[in-house]
């Protein structure tokens, strides 16, 4: 019986060795196009024939993207606008990528429950805000970590823990996503062994395994939430990192 | 005086504390609670992830400097004010977001 993390391990589909990097095919790579694909599929089939009053599909693509506007509205401002593609498809890459990784599917794999992904993504959010940043204010960028009105010596000290919770940002934003992603397989994994060993038990053999089994269900609900939940806060934390670099506070 | 407002309590809305009680043993967790609950890991992710930072930040600094280990030490102090600096703004813009009522 496969252990509880060996969901997560990467194998290698197509080996790609270029210029001294490993760049394989794996199968992360290959659940990552599978997201893409999906999404694509979703907004080209959503926008095919737009309608002044939409159709099922059309108005599903058109309530995640006013989602992702308003959530940009609201905590960047018109400014933030602009940004609307970067976050959304951040959001629906990330959303894709919880979702399928949930499917019960012989070799299924959850991009997200990876640092390395999780991290990339919120390397692009960090590496933008401080090019926005700085291409808006230049070196008044750095009046963000200054507190106002304070003296040299508070300012200094709150300079040095304003530097360092804007370094912490992308690390935390992608330690969140990831844990979130492997607590949950796991959590369905242990449960699932659980199912099979209590189902095999004794004299009453599938009596036992029902109750795992219901908590099995219920998880898996609860999962689904987890996954929604986290694409958008990976988003909300995304869009308040641009407010600050284009607001100043 | 307070048995005449316990008195009080259980003439005017004891059905109605009951019918609340077993609302709760019939739905223990709703999706509002559950989204709660995310956003509460979130905000703990925030602190515990902001003191591991600074505390690598200081080991890295300390390692090219050669001044083990007393910036870690001075990082790790700081990290844990930045910390919970950080979950108290990440909870307060949480409650902030109005995209998601």
């Amino acid at each position: 019986m496969a252990g509880p993390m060996e969901q997560f391990a990467i194998k290698v589909l197509h080996p790609i060795k270029a210029g001294g990097y490993d760049l394989s095919f794996t199968n992360s790579s290959l659940w990552m196009a599978i997201a893409l694909a999906g999404v694509a599929v979703f907004l080209f089939v959503g926008t095919a024939k737009p309608q002044l009053v939409p159709g099922r599909w059309q108005a599903a693509v058109e309530y995640v993207y006013d989602f992702v506007r308003k959530m940009l509205d609201e905590n960047v401002g018109p400014e933030g606008r602009r940004f609307a593609p970067l976050i959304f498809s951040i959001f629906i890459f990330v959303l894709a990528c919880n979702l399928l990784g949930l499917i019960p599917w012989v070799g299924s794999f959850t991009p997200t429950s990876h640092v390395a992904v999780t991290l990339g993504l919120a390397i692009i959010v960090f590496v933008t805000v401080c090019i926005v940043g700085f291409a808006r204010h230049g070196f008044h960028f750095f009046s963000l970590f200054w507190p106002h009105g304070s003296g040299v010596i508070l300012g200094c000290f709150v300079f040095v823990i304003e530097v360092l919770s804007f370094l912490s940002r992308p690390f935390t934003l992608a330690i969140r996503l990831f844990a979130n992603m492997t607590a949950g397989h796991v959590l369905l994994k242990v449960f699932g062994t659980f199912v099979v060993a209590l189902g095999s038990f004794g004299a009453l053999p599938y009596v036992f395994g029902v109750v795992p089994l219901a908590v099995n269900v219920a998880l898996t609900a609860l999962e689904v939430l987890i996954a929604v939940v986290q694409a958008y806060v990976f988003a909300l934390l995304a869009s308040l990192y641009l407010n600050d670099a284009i607001n100043l506070h | 005086m307070f048995f005449a407002l316990a008195d009080d309590r259980q003439n005017d809305d004891l059905d109605r504390r009951i019918a609340e009680a077993k609302a709760k043993i019939d739905h223990p967790v709703t999706a509002g609670e559950g989204a709660a609950e995310s956003r509460g890991w979130a905000v703990g992710i925030e602190f515990v992830g902001t003191v591991l930072v600074s505390a690598a930040l200081g080991y890295f600094i300390d390692r090219f400097a050669g001044t083990k280990p007393w910036v870690m030490i001075v990082l790790l102090v700081l990290g844990f004010i930045a910390g919970v600096y950080r979950a108290q703004k990440t909870s307060a813009q949480f409650d902030a977001d109005d995209t998601t009522k």
